[in-house]
C-alpha cells in the first residue's frame, strides 16, 4: 500500500527545498548580472570585497589585473564584473567610478591621504561579514595552495580553517578527480574556464557532498592571480530534489493504480459476464456432443447389424437410434449454432477488453506516435464504458482531425480522467456528456463537457493543483487533473476549464498540430511488434 | 417433485439468459433483462427461485432482490455476479437476504445442484405458507421481556457487558468470549439469535457462525466486524447462511432493530421445517465430493428416465 501522507509530506518538503534552490539560483544570477536587490548579504560581501580589494591594491601600489585576462575571458560571470570595473577605475579618474557603495568610504577619500584609515575600517567590516556569512569563501593561489578560508568554508567540509590553509585545495575533491581540478584551476586563472555550477566534492569524512560554487579572479599582493571561490552546501537540497523526483514517480504510479483500481470492478464484471456464458455454453455443447457421439456409435452398430445381424437386431437398434436422436434433437440442439456464435462473440468481447486494457497499462511508455485523437477518445470511451451503465448519455461530435504526434497512452489517461470526472459529476439518469473535437486556428481542440453539478469558483482555480480533491479520503488522490495538466503541458498544449455550479463543466484541451516524426524517433520505443500499426491486432 | 418449480433469471446480458435457460431446460424458466421487468414477472408468476445479476443499468441486483423480497417473500433469492464488489456482497446479505452468492463464470454442475436444492427449499416454504398464513407480521411488544434468548460472543469483555446491559430488559442474554464456551451455551439453552464478533479468543468468528449453522440450523446468526471483507461475507452467505453482516461501529438503535427482526426470522424458521434442508445440503452436497458424485449420477439417471418418458 502506498503511504500517501508520507509521500505528500516529503514532496512538500522537497518542493520547498526546490524553491529555496531557485532562490539561491536567482541570487547567483543576480550577482553575476550586478542586479542584486538591496540589503542582501551577498551584496555586502560583493561591495565590501570590491572596496577592500580596491583599497588593498591602491595601498600596495600594485598594478591592476592585466586587462588582457579580463577581456579574453569567456563571458564574464560572477565577480568578473567588478573586476572589470576595478580595471576601468584604475585607468581613469576617480570621478568616473560608479556611485559610492553603501559600506565603502567615498572613493575621493581613498586618494586623499587617509588611505590607511579607510583601509582599516573597510577591512574590519569585510572581515566581520566574511566570517559571519554562511557562504564558504576560499582563496587559492596559482600553486593550488589554499591561502585563506572563512569559517563557513571550513565548516562545509568538516575541517578547522587551520587544517586547510597551506594545503592543496585538492584535499576537498574526489581523489580520482584531482587532475581534472588542477587543470580546471589553471584554466580558470588563465581565463579559459568557468567554475560556476554544481559540483560533487568530498567532506573530511570522505562522504560526498554537493556544492553550488562560483569564483572570481583577483590579484594578490605579489601581482599573481588568485582564485576566490564562493561555495554553498547544497547536499541537503540535492537529496530532497532526488526524493521529490522519486515521490513524484511513485505518485504518478499511485494515481495510475487508483484509476485502474476503479476500473477493475467494472472490467472484471465485463469479462466475467462473457466468461460466464461461454463456459456454460461449452458445458452444454460438450454434453450435446457426447450424445451425438453416442448416436454415431449406434449408427455404426446399425451398419454392422444390417450386414451381419438378424432383422430383429436391426429393429432393436433402430428403435434405440430413434430414442437417442429424439433426445439429441431438443431445444439445445436446435440452438446449438447460436450457442457457438455467442461463445465466439463472448471470446471476442474479452479479447477486445484485454486489448484496451493493454493500451492503458502502457501509461509510462511515453512513446510518441502519430495518433488520431478521435480514435483515442473512442478507445477511452470503450474502457470507461462500464461507467455509463446508468442513463448517462454520451454525445460524440467529432470533427475531421489530422493525426498528430502525441503519446497515445498519456492522452488516453487524460481523457479517461476527464470522462471519469464528468460521469461522477452528472446525475446518473439525466446526465449528458458531450465530447467535441475540431481543428481551430491550426490546433486540435478537444472539448469534454457535462451537465453535472459544476465546480464552485473557489475550487475552480485549484483543480489542477496536486493533492487538491473534493472527494472523500481514499476516493481520489487529488492528482488526476494535475497529471492531466502535466501531460498536456508536455505536449505543448493547453488545458482550460469553465464551470458553472448547477449547470455543468467544460474542459477545453488544445494540442498543436505536430506531425514531426523525428520526435518519435528521438524517443525510445518499447512498443511491441503487435502494436496497432501492425497487421495483427485491432 | 410434485410441483413444477419456476425459475426467474435476471441479467442485462441476453446471452447469459439464453445459456441459462438451456442449462435449466427441465424447469419452467422465465427471463428478464432488467430489474423492472423481473419485478413484473414476479408479480404474475409463482416463482420459486430468483437468480439475479448485480451490475445492471438502472436497478442493481441487490435493489431488485430487496423489492423482490416484498413481492414474493417465499422465493429463494440468489445473486450471481461477475465481480465481488464489497458493498454489493454485504448489501446482498443485509438488504437482499440472499440464499447464495455465486460468482461468474459458474460451473454448470454446481449451479444445477444449487438451483435444485433452492427449489426444494422453496417448495417446502410454499407448502408451509399454503397451510398456515405468515405470522411474521405480529411484532413482539416493545416493553415486555420476551421468551427469546440471545448469545453474544466477543473477545472484548466490555463490549459484551454493554450488549448485555442494552438487551437484558427484553431478552435473556448469554455472553461468551470463546467459540467453544459459546457452543456449550448453545447446547444448554434454547438460544434464538447468535451475534458474534469476527475475532474471538479461540477462533475466527465467521468459522464459529458456520459451525453454529451446521449444529443448530434454526438459530439465526449475525456477524459483527470491524473489517469489511468480501471473501468472508461470501463464505458466510454460502456456507453459513448468515442473517446479517454488521460493520462496526453501528448505532445502538440499528442493532436493536436487527436483533428484533432476527428474532422474527427465528420464529418463522422454527415453524418452517424447510430451513432444516440447509443443513442437509451442507452435510451432503458440498462438503463431500463422493456424495456429490453419486447425487449427480442419481440426477442424471433421473433425467434420463424423464427423457425416455417424454420421448
Amino acid at each position: 500500500m502506498v503511504d500517501y501522507k508520507k509521500i505528500k509530506k516529503s514532496l512538500k518538503k522537497a518542493l520547498r527545498a526546490v524553491e529555496q534552490m531557485e532562490m539561491l539560483d536567482i541570487l547567483m544570477r543576480a550577482q553575476s548580472m550586478g542586479q542584486l536587490p538591496p540589503n542582501m548579504i551577498a551584496q555586502f560581501v560583493m561591495s565590501e570585497f570590491s572596496t577592500a580589494a580596491e583599497a588593498l591594491e591602491q595601498g600596495a601600489g600594485q598594478p591592476a589585473l592585466p586587462p588582457k585576462s579580463v577581456n579574453d575571458a569567456p563571458p564574464p560571470m560572477g565577480y568578473d564584473e567588478w573586476l572589470k570595473k576595478l580595471a576601468q577605475r584604475q585607468g581613469s579618474t576617480p570621478m568616473n567610478t560608479p556611485a559610492p557603495q553603501p559600506f565603502s568610504q567615498p572613493v575621493a577619500l581613498a586618494n586623499s591621504g587617509q588611505t590607511d584609515d579607510a583601509l582599516r575600517q573597510s577591512e574590519q567590516r569585510l572581515r566581520t561579514i566574511i566570517d559571519s556569512t554562511p557562504l564558504g569563501i576560499v582563496i587559492t593561489n596559482e600553486d593550488c595552495k589554499i591561502e585563506y578560508v572563512n569559517n563557513a568554508y571550513a565548516e562545509i567540509y568538516g575541517y578547522h580553517p587551520s587544517e586547510l590553509i597551506g594545503q592543496s585545495f585538492t584535499i576537498i575533491v574526489q581523489p580520482d578527480k584531482r587532475d581534472f581540478w588542477i587543470d580546471l584551476h589553471a584554466k580558470y586563472l588563465a581565463g579559459y574556464k568557468d567554475i560556476r555550477g554544481e559540483w560533487e566534492v568530498r567532506h573530511k569524512t570522505g562522504k560526498p557532498i554537493y556544492i553550488l560554487a562560483d569564483a572570481a579572479r583577483i590579484t594578490g599582493p605579489d601581482g599573481r592571480p588568485r582564485k576566490v571561490t564562493f561555495v554553498s552546501d547544497i547536499s541537503q537540497l540535492i537529496k530532497l530534489k532526488d526524493e521529490a523526483r522519486q515521490s513524484e514517480v511513485q505518485l504518478m504510479q499511485a494515481e495510475k493504480m487508483s484509476s485502474l483500481g476503479q476500473m477493475v470492478a467494472g472490467l472484471a464484471h465485463e469479462m466475467n459476464t462473457p466468461l460466464g456464458f461461454v463456459r456454460n455454453n461449452l458445458e452444454l455443447l460438450e454434453a450435446k456432443h457426447n450424445e451425438i457421439k453416442d448416436l454415431i456409435g449406434q449408427y455404426e452398430k446399425l451398419r454392422s447389424q444390417i450386414m451381419y445381424g438378424s432383422p430383429n437386431d436391426v429393429a432393436m437398434i433402430l428403435s434405440q437410434i430413434d430414442q437417442t436422436s429424439a433426445k439429441v434433437k431438443n431445444r439445445l440442439y436446435e440452438q446449438s449454432s447460436s450457442l457457438f456464435r455467442s461463445s465466439i462473440e463472448g471470446v471476442d468481447r474479452i479479447q477486445d477488453l484485454v486489448l484496451n486494457l493493454r493500451n492503458f497499462s502502457r501509461l509510462d511508455e511515453a512513446t510518441m506516435k502519430l495518433t488520431n485523437i478521435n480514435e483515442s477518445l473512442d478507445s477511452t470511451l470503450k474502457i470507461a464504458g462500464h461507467l455509463f451503465k446508468g442513463g448517462i448519455q454520451v454525445v460524440k461530435e467529432y470533427g475531421v482531425l489530422p493525426s498528430i504526434m502525441v503519446s497515445p497512452a498519456q492522452m488516453n489517461q487524460v481523457f479517461l480522467n476527464l470522462i471519469t470526472n464528468a460521469v461522477q459529476a452528472v446525475n446518473e439518469h439525466t446526465g449528458k456528456i458531450v465530447i467535441r473535437t475540431a481543428v481551430q486556428h491550426g490546433k486540435v481542440i478537444i472539448i469534454i463537457a457535462d451537465n453535472g453539478k459544476g465546480i464552485p469558483p473557489e475550487n475552480l482555480k485549484r483543480i489542477f493543483d496536486p493533492f487538491f480533491t473534493t472527494k472523500d479520503v481514499g476516493q481520489g488522490t487529488g492528482l488526476g487533473l494535475s497529471i492531466a495538466f502535466k501531460i498536456i503541458e508536455k505536449h505543448k498544449g493547453t488545458i482550460d476549464v469553465q464551470s458553472q455550479v448547477g449547470k455543468g463543466t467544460e474542459f477545453i484541451i488544445t494540442l498543436p498540430i505536430n506531425t514531426d516524426s523525428t520526435l518519435a524517433q528521438s524517443q525510445p520505443s518499447y512498443a511491441s511488434p503487435f502494436a496497432s500499426d501492425s497487421p495483427f491486432a485491432e | 417433485m410434485d410441483y413444477n418449480p419456476q425459475l426467474l433469471f435476471v441479467d442485462d446480458e441476453p446471452m447469459i439468459l439464453q445459456s441459462l435457460s438451456l442449462l435449466f431446460e427441465d424447469y419452467t424458466v422465465l427471463t428478464a433483462t432488467s430489474g423492472e421487468e423481473g419485478l413484473k414477472l414476479l408479480a404474475q408468476h409463482p416463482i420459486s427461485v430468483i437468480v439475479s445479476d448485480q451490475r445492471m443499468p438502472k436497478m442493481t441486483g441487490v435493489e431488485f432482490l430487496r423489492q423482490a423480497k416484498e413481492i414474493a417473500p417465499h422465493a429463494i433469492r440468489i445473486l450471481m455476479t461477475g465481480y465481488s464488489d464489497l458493498d454489493a456482497v454485504i448489501n446482498s446479505v443485509n438488504i437482499g437476504e440472499v440464499f447464495r452468492y455465486i460468482n461468474k463464470p459458474w460451473q454448470a454442475d454446481k449451479l444445477r445442484e444449487t438451483i435444485r436444492f433452492a427449489c426444494a427449499v422453496a417448495g417446502q416454504r410454499m407448502v408451509y405458507v399454503s397451510q398456515k398464513p405468515a405470522t411474521a407480521a405480529a411484532a413482539p411488544s416493545v416493553e415486555a421481556k420476551t421468551e427469546y434468548e440471545i448469545l453474544f460472543v466477543d473477545s472484548n469483555d466490555s463490549h459484551l457487558k454493554s450488549f448485555q446491559d442494552f438487551f437484558a430488559s427484553k431478552y435473556t442474554c448469554h455472553i461468551s468470549t470463546t467459540a467453544s464456551d459459546a457452543l456449550e451455551l448453545l447446547r444448554k439453552y434454547p438460544i434464538s439469535v447468535v451475534l458474534s464478533d469476527s475475532m474471538l479468543n479461540d477462533s475466527d468468528g465467521a468459522d464459529f457462525l458456520i459451525a453454529v449453522r451446521n449444529r443448530h440450523p434454526e438459530v439465526v446468526t449475525i456477524l459483527m466486524t470491524g473489517t469489511r471483507d468480501a471473501k468472508t461475507a461470501i463464505k458466510l452467505i454460502n456456507d453459513g447462511q448468515v442473517y446479517r453482516y454488521l460493520v462496526k461501529p453501528f448505532p445502538r438503535e440499528s442493532l436493536r432493530l436487527t436483533v428484533e427482526s432476527a428474532v422474527i426470522h427465528y420464529k418463522v424458521n422454527r415453524e418452517n421445517p424447510a430451513m432444516m434442508f440447509q443443513r442437509l445440503e451442507n452435510d451432503t452436497i458440498f462438503n463431500s465430493n463422493g456424495t456429490t458424485q453419486s447425487l449427480r449420477d442419481v440426477l442424471s439417471a433421473l433425467r434420463q428416465t424423464l427423457d425416455m418418458r417424454s420421448s
